[in-house]
């Protein structure tokens, strides 16, 4: 009578703490490794010395310094807060293939730097900021905030959000969005093109401490207060209305998870560019292993995150040295089939179940 | 291997300055990599960026791939000492780490005029040390465009010349005023025959018609991405113009045509020279 | 009928409007502690909206609705909850939850879910799907979740006597259940209301109603048509008026409860 697939909420919940204490694991062993390798050949006791201050040679310092470890740190920083908000949006909407993309949120932090790369030259050409590729981090995490707001407000109807108006208004986002992003490729100068292709496709390449700096309160503060939200979320998966019967205040927490995620998401995309599946991914394999309770959801999508996109990166700045791959190809090539496999067996499960 | 160990020898002979002091360069555009070349110094050069196919050699160095999205530690891992760029080289912030790692990082001007491209080669020989030769290659380019230009001055014609760039993908853009085709058309004695707009924007059948070019030019590249002359042709309104009538399309090599290096000077003569056949001839 | 203090909950003049369409008007309604009431109707009478607006997830455009002796609007969300648990219309879990994580969702206004999984569990052994709870919600069929959900929301509330009021208003709860388990499912619901919870029920089966509930409220286009016992308010003519239909009413040899059967 019980098949194997019925059976699997008692066998998934025995190994969650032991789960969570693997992928943390291999989170830390992951990051050390992602230190010692690099178009810089460097000795693990030489990379040892550097982290501790005692390096005699200023260059190797520099690389492990100021180049690997800034780089593994946002790594981890930006899969840990994507995922998580892919996991907080999928709570949210109920919905396992939602992700900040899907509501607008990613395209909002896109259309602001492609609007500071393509048209601040034409609006303003002699303005220094514009050429600056300094102004693109900002406009990028503006951008997010405006549309997530937009998106709030459009689907607000006498002060209830339907979570289905705000997926329409996500599509709507959205369109327009990719619709303003074609228009700028299509009218921006070949140098500009390349620009904006190698942003849209991410990259940690840019990491140093002062980007840390930056991204750390919205990223660690996405990833910080997201178990929060586990509770609620997993109220929600009852519904909306059902939450609210528990308990929940429902329109509170919509509002707080959209600002909180809108504001991690912005600040990745506005320091990495378009880093896809991650958040999309992450969550569902993590909720195929340990179930879908958010208590450990959450923390599961944060370790998972990190591993994924550092080891995403380490392979991207060592497969073509000296030059890079563009992370976002990385994890598109491998998570766009790996996801459809996933589907594939979840579903065929759920025929046989 | 006795050929070959002479080889080394003699070229460790020939060797100047800058080798002499065991300098390591990684160039970041087709135009400077060509210039290194033409300043004898390519015995420096230990890395260079995707865009440097000129020398063929050239693209035998370790790529750092794209001079827009360099990667700070694959640069650093070719141990440079000078990194030579265009100014919209980047991103900015792997610059600023690239210094920080006590590499030299030289932004070089990437203007389309032979102000520009004459001041880049000065620039060059000074970060390699090779200012003497620099000096004789700017004078040899100047002398090329001196003489493009009397060409093209005593031409008794100025063709309309519609430059049609093929990125592949569909994607047909003509250039304007202010593009890199727009400044070597002049600089041959033709004019462009898109006076409306500045830079590139998309090709309409009604814009070529209107434009009525006598030559359309195209990168060899992009001769090739839309599949040759015939194909070319075949693009919205192209057949009706007078170029189109004619076939008259000239092809040159991507970096030798727009590149604005040190190849500059004999670019716009065999352009000038492609444009005014008749004078030409009439010349011989 | 019991005294207005005691009353656990009580609607005045409650009127819902969906734009221009008016979708219950003039609701008055009182529902003391170990009651049980069936509200019952036609399709588009409007009993689920009534429920909704007892409950507070919708606003009433006019009249108010008071719970323990305090305005809906005024209750603390998680204290309310710790008191009144509502069971809505099937919705679909989209996460492959087990049953008695489902189960145990019910407990978390209490905060208290690590330390009640021997309530979780007699609550699935009460309504018989105990047998259930390690499986995946996503393989469930709708009578089984039907019953996950019951137990979700008896814990919710307590399944035993306790100092504060408590209340359980059921949507359809038996939709989906089978003869024995449409029994069982109101027994439970009885045996509750025995323990001082007031219940409120929304059925379509007017001899489950007469046989379980101890009043019947009578809805038909919005408005309450008739209330009172079972055997007040299951008549020929009302029926007929409510329901459009010619019913006999005999006595149920079983229970003595009203029983209603249709002219052919």
């Amino acid at each position: 009578m019980e098949s194997p697939g019925r059976m699997r909420a008692s066998s998934m919940k025995r190994g969650r703490g032991l789960f969570l204490l693997g992928l943390a694991a291999a989170l830390a062993c992951l990051s050390m490794v992602a230190l010692c390798v690099g178009a810089v050949k460097i000795p693990p006791r030489e990379i040892l010395e550097a982290l501790t201050g005692r390096a005699l040679d200023a260059k190797l310092e520099t690389v492990v310094w100021h180049l690997r470890v800034p780089r593994v740190l946002l790594g981890i920083m930006v899969g840990a807060a994507l995922s998580v908000a892919g996991a907080l949006m999928q709570g949210l909407f109920r919905n396992p293939l939602a992700d900040p993309g899907l509501i607008g949120i990613s395209s909002g932090a896109a259309l602001g730097a492609v609007f500071v790369i393509t048209l601040g030259g034409v609006v303003l050409p002699e303005a220094p900021l514009l050429s600056d590729m300094r102004l693109l981090p900002v406009s990028a995490f503006v951008g997010a905030l405006i549309v997530a707001l937009i998106v709030q407000r459009l689907a607000a109807t006498s002060g209830y959000t339907s979570v289905a108006t705000v997926l329409l208004v996500g599509i709507a986002v959205n369109s327009l969005a990719t619709a303003v992003i074609g228009l700028s490729t299509f009218l921006a100068t070949d140098t500009q093109m390349r620009a904006l292709s190698f942003w849209m496709l991410g990259s940690l390449g840019a990491a140093d401490w002062k980007m840390i700096g930056i991204a750390a309160p919205f990223c660690l503060g996405l990833t910080a207060v997201a178990p929060l939200f586990a509770p609620a979320l997993n109220a929600f998966a009852l519904g909306e209305a059902e939450a609210g019967h528990l308990g929940y205040s429902i329109e509170r927490t919509k509002k707080l998870l959209i600002v909180v995620t809108a504001a991690g998401v912005g600040a990745c995309v506005a320091f990495t560019g378009l880093i896809g599946f991650v958040g999309l991914v992450v969550p569902h394999l993590v909720r195929l292993w340990i179930g879908p309770d958010h208590r450990w959801l959450v923390p599961g999508s944060v370790l998972l995150g990190g591993i994924l996109l550092t080891l995403a990166d380490t392979i991207a700045r060592t497969v073509v040295a000296p030059a890079e791959l563009p992370i976002g190809i990385l994890t598109a090539a491998f998570g766009g089939p790996f996801f459809l496999l996933l589907l594939l067996r979840a579903r065929r499960r759920a025929l046989w179940g | 291997m006795r050929a070959f160990l002479a080889f080394t020898a003699a070229a460790a002979f020939v060797a100047s300055a800058a080798e002499g002091s065991g300098l390591r360069i990684v160039s970041g555009g087709a135009a400077i990599t060509e210039t290194i070349y033409a300043l004898g110094a390519q015995d420096c050069l230990v890395a260079a960026d995707i865009s440097s196919v000129y020398p063929e050699e050239a693209t035998k160095l370790p790529r750092v791939g794209y001079a827009r999205q360099l990667a700070a530690e694959g640069i650093l891992s070719v141990r440079p000492d000078l990194l030579l760029v265009n100014d919209d080289a980047g991103p900015p912030a792997v610059l600023s780490q690239i210094e920080r790692a006590g590499v030299r990082v030289v932004r070089l001007p990437n203007n389309h005029t032979p102000e520009a491209a004459e001041s880049r080669i000065l620039q060059i020989g000074e970060a390699l040390g090779k200012t003497v030769e620099a000096t004789k290659l700017r004078v040899d380019l100047h002398a090329d465009l001196e003489v493009a230009k009397a060409r093209a001055e005593s031409a008794a014609t100025t063709p309309a010349v519609l430059f049609i760039y093929a990125r592949g993908g569909g994607v047909v853009n003509v250039a304007g005023h202010g593009t890199a085709a727009d400044s070597i058309i002049k600089l041959a004695g033709g004019v462009n025959a898109i006076q409306k707009y500045e830079g590139y924007k998309p090709l309409t059948a009604e814009a070529a018609a209107a434009a009525a070019p006598d030559f359309i030019l195209v990168t060899s590249r992009g001769l090739e991405s839309s599949g040759g002359v015939e194909e070319l042709l075949k693009l919205p309104g192209l057949a009706l113009t007078p170029a189109g009538k004619a076939k008259r399309v000239i092809a040159m090599e991507d970096s030798y045509l727009l590149g604005f290096g040190a190849r500059l000077g004999q670019a716009a003569k065999e352009l000038c020279d492609r444009l005014h056949p008749a004078h030409q001839e009439t010349q011989r | 009928m019991k005294e207005f203090a005691e009353m656990i909950l009580r609607a005045a003049k409650v009127t819902y409007h969906a734009g221009p369409r008016c979708l219950v008007s003039g609701i008055d309604f009182t529902l003391g502690p170990g009651e049980m009431v069936a509200l019952l109707g036609p399709n588009g009478a409007g009993k689920s909206t009534v429920l909704k607006l007892l409950c507070g997830e919708l606003r009433p455009s006019s009249g108010t609705v008071v719970f323990g002796g305090k305005p809906l609007g005024q209750w603390a969300p998680r204290e309310l909850a710790r008191r009144r648990a509502v069971l809505p219309q099937q919705a679909m879990v989209p996460f492959e939850f087990s049953a008695m994580e489902i189960v145990m969702l019910g407990r978390s206004p209490h905060g208290d879910a690590g330390k009640c999984v021997g309530m979780v569990l007699e609550a699935m052994e009460w309504t018989e799907c105990r047998h259930l709870a390690q499986q995946s919600v996503g393989t469930l069929s709708g009578g089984e979740l039907q019953r996950v959900h019951l137990a979700r929301v008896l814990v919710q509330i307590g399944l035993r006597a306790s100092g504060s009021v408590r209340c359980l208003m059921l949507d359809e709860p038996i939709s989906n259940l089978d003869l024995s388990h449409q029994h069982g499912a109101l027994r439970i619901a009885r045996e509750i209301a025995s323990q001082g919870a007031a219940l409120l029920v929304v059925l379509h089966d007017l001899n489950l109603a007469a046989q379980y509930a101890d009043r019947i409220v009578l809805l038909k286009q919005g408005r309450i048509v008739a209330a009172g016992t079972p055997s007040e308010v299951l008549c020929t003519e009302l029926i007929g008026e409510v329901f459009g239909v010619r019913a006999r009413v005999i006595k149920n040899p079983v229970c003595g409860s009203p029983a209603v059967f249709l002219e052919s």
